[in-house]
């Protein structure tokens, strides 16, 4: 289980560049539960269940919607949660998305 | 026929001989021991509870058996053993009775899949179920056994058991295991509760176990709709502060306390969100008991 | 009749459980939990249609066992996706063992089974290397005591167990299919070799069909743990059941044995197999492998021990004859000036409880 991963873990791992795609991991292993803001995700082959940020339920959004380079997913979060253009939130969507990654819940995919 | 129908001689034969074939919630405990505490202890606390025929197939058959070679003279011990397997380390006699409560927890935490078993306390009223998670030492047994002498059935003090397809808790009704101040607080507090004499010494320090009330015992089979999740903190001289608890961070508090959650796979997530979904979630600081009772007896259906 | 045997009946012949009392249910559940095998008596059951038999309360726990064994199977499965992962840099594909690749691979062994750890084999010289990627992944040595430490690298054939660190998982990461000590030397770069990759699942490989049969044989006989021998045993029926329809499977079995050196622990494995589980052996196989069997007199004995202690049962001569085999077993494993220091080492623990789980 992990809980506000936005906060912890996510400097750890390799860190992807920015030229390469973000995409969804298959549907059928996710289950998700929303409740206002909170996003409880069910990783089915993991068996982990994860507790979203709200940084991290804006990207996982993203992904679940079909992904797509990360300038774009970044950017979409950013403008959603009303801060388009700081550069330190953006850091942190950055790297929100490599732990998304790491944990099962989406896939990097280089150009 | 229940437990109090037989003679003390008839119940220590059973002890000794076929088994004492006790039935508590929908499962069905034998339990074996020549330990005297254990039959004193069993007379005591389980008085109501019903005994299955002999030859009914036994859900967990238990022993607690007295410790072997040498060990037996120089320093009595009690052994728990389930289906031959040692849970704990072997303790001293005298707290046989506790190392049989824990076994039994064991049994139920270990073993029961087609449930959802959380370590949480959990009480009804009105056919809505309270559940208690906690760690232990946050005070949910003391606040769980003044509940049950308050107006509310005691489901379990100990593990809730929650069904995987449709919002409903199960009881388990057993002793309320009190340790250390809260032993004498709830005598204070029940009186009228019959309490076993506590032992020293075990891992938990010293514990007393309070009987079930005979209600709570009598529909053992009565399932209730879970409606409230209290995650209770008792903090000295604190006034009691009830506050709402984000539901997603209920869940994985109470995630964290099951027992079987990560073994269930999808089946324990639904089970759980569903559960969540259909309850207020509080977090709980309290001090005094009166007060404690008052403000959980208010909480809106 | 010994207590072990009306699980063994039951598992051979489902038809007899629709006719158990409550009181004989109650002994085959206890025996089938005490001997990890109540799986495979659900499966038993349930493929000779007789599951709907089980009076309620059996079943339950036949049920119950079901929800243990998919979460199980899960967890393998996610397991070795993250060894594939993991591993991915090594130069030689790592091979799946035992339980973990008959989930993978699909075959009936996995049907019913329980599973403890997962077991993998690397290449001797890329040891080190599996050993640092897997510890970059998280995997850690579960082992502190300096004495295991010393005792698996230097008498073993596979590492201390690791433990994952958020998963919490033990990995058992082979070297050698024996100890490097024992008397008889497989080659396991030759089982290495042989090895085949998963068809459908990238990255992962099992044994050859034979190999297989070879390991489970090897580890029946030559580990000190009997307490699983019945489950063990039944990985072996399964697995001859299920390749014996191979064409070839048959005819490469013997001669691959005693290219390996395995020739006596698969005469071992043949003979229990067939005179306690029925297993279906040509009898020209078992006249083939009596070639590689111990004298007569030391064969009879060992054809005792092996039944009695396979056949399980808690009685007092069944317990003496599963320490000799411990005993047996070590010895084939480490000279003998090896052998007391870790067999002391052992009871020592044993007897002031190091290895039982703590008060709850």
């Amino acid at each position: 289980m992990s809980q506000g991963m936005a906060q912890r873990g996510a400097s750890s791992g390799p860190m992807p560049g920015s030229a390469g795609v973000w995409l969804p991991v298959a549907p059928e292993g996710l289950h998700v539960r929303r409740w206002g803001q909170e996003c409880l995700v069910f990783h089915e082959p993991s068996g982990e269940t994860h507790l979203l940020s709200p940084l991290a339920a804006l990207l996982f959004q993203g992904l679940i919607a079909g992904g797509g380079p990360e300038m774009a997913m970044v950017d979409g979060a950013l403008r959603a949660l009303d801060c388009a253009g700081d550069g330190e939130l953006e850091a942190l969507a950055r790297q929100t998305l490599a732990h998304l990654a790491k944990i099962g819940l989406a896939r990097y995919c280089a150009r | 026929m229940i437990v109090a129908d037989l003679s003390p001689e008839e119940l220590r034969g059973r002890l000794g001989g076929a088994g004492l074939s006790l039935r508590v919630g929908a499962y069905l405990f034998r339990i074996h021991s020549p330990l005297e505490p254990v039959a004193r202890g069993l007379a005591l606390m389980y008085p109501d509870y019903p005994l299955a025929p002999e030859g009914e197939f036994a859900d967990f058959p238990v022993r607690v058996m007295p410790g072997r070679f040498l060990r037996r003279w120089l320093q009595p011990q009690a052994r728990f053993l389930a289906n031959g397997h040692l849970p704990f380390k072997p303790m001293p006699t005298c707290q046989a009775l506790p190392l049989l409560e824990w076994g039994l927890n064991w049994c139920v935490s270990n073993k029961v899949f087609d449930r959802l078993v959380i370590h949480s306390a959990v009480l009804e009223r009105k056919g809505l179920a309270l559940l208690l998670p906690g760690s232990p030492g946050a005070g949910k047994s003391t606040l769980c056994a003044a509940l049950a002498y308050s107006g509310w059935r005691l489901l379990s003090d100990e593990l809730t058991l929650a069904d995987l397809g449709v919002p409903r808790v199960y009881p388990l009704p057993r002793p309320i295991s009190l340790k250390n101040r809260s032993i004498g607080i709830l005598k204070e507090y029940a009186p009228g509760a019959v309490c076993s004499e506590p032992v020293h010494d075990t891992s938990k320090g010293s514990v007393a176990l309070m009987r079930a009330p005979a209600d709570s015992v009598a529909r053992a089979l009565e399932p209730a709709l879970p409606r409230w999740v209290v995650f209770p903190r008792y903090v000295a001289g604190a006034s009691s502060d009830l506050r709402p608890l984000s539901r997603g961070i209920a869940f994985m508090r109470l995630a964290e306390q099951g027992f079987n959650y990560g073994l269930l796979g999808r089946a324990g997530f639904d089970a759980l969100s569903d559960l969540v979904d259909g309850c207020d979630c509080h977090e709980f600081r309290y001090s005094r008991l009166e007060e404690a009772v008052a403000l959980l007896g208010a909480l809106d259906g | 009749m010994s207590v072990d045997s009306l699980l063994i009946e039951c598992l051979l012949s489902p038809e007899r459980a629709a006719t158990l009392a409550p009181a004989e249910w109650e002994s085959l559940v206890c025996q089938g939990q005490a001997a990890g095998l109540l799986g495979r008596l659900l499966v038993a059951l349930e493929s000779s249609g007789r599951l709907e038999q089980v009076p309620p309360a059996p079943r339950r726990h036949l049920e119950w066992t079901r929800v243990v064994i998919e979460s199980q199977k899960r967890a393998v499965r996610w397991e070795a996706d993250c060894l594939r992962r993991a591993l991915a840099d090594l130069e030689q594909p790592f091979v799946l063992l035992k339980g973990a690749a008959y989930v993978l691979a699909g075959l009936p062994a996995a049907q019913g089974r329980l599973f403890g750890d997962v077991d993998i084999l690397v290449a001797r010289e890329e040891l080190a290397t599996a050993e640092a990627l897997l510890e970059r992944h998280g995997w850690v040595g579960a082992k502190p005591d300096a004495y295991d430490q010393r005792y698996f690298r230097d008498w073993m054939h596979e590492l201390p167990p690791l433990r994952h660190g958020a998963r919490g998982t033990i990995l058992d990461v082979h070297h050698g299919l024996l100890p490097v000590t024992a008397r008889l030397k497989p080659d396991a770069d030759r089982l290495r070799r042989a090895a085949r990759p998963i068809p459908g699942e990238e990255g992962l490989w099992t044994l050859a069909p034979v190999d297989m049969v070879l390991h489970a044989a090897c580890h029946l006989f030559h580990e000190g743990e009997f307490q699983r021998g019945l489950r063990d045993l039944m990985d072996l029926d399964s697995l001859l059941r299920h390749f014996g329809s191979e064409p070839g499977f048959w005819a490469d079995l013997i001669p691959r044995a005693r290219e390996m050196d395995l020739g006596r622990p698969l005469h071992y494995a043949l003979r229990t197999s067939a005179c306690l589980l029925a297993t279906p052996i040509a009898p020209e196989v078992l006249e083939a492998s009596n070639a590689d069997g111990p004298p007569a007199l030391l064969a009879s004995l060992m054809d005792q021990l092996f039944l009695r202690v396979l056949g399980g049962g808690e009685e007092r001569a069944d317990r003496a004859a599963a320490f000799f085999l411990y005993l047996r077993a070590h010895a084939q494993r480490m000279p003998p000036h090896l052998l007391l220091p870790h067999l002391a080492r052992k009871s020592w623990r044993a007897l002031f409880g190091l290895e039982a789980d703590s008060a709850p």
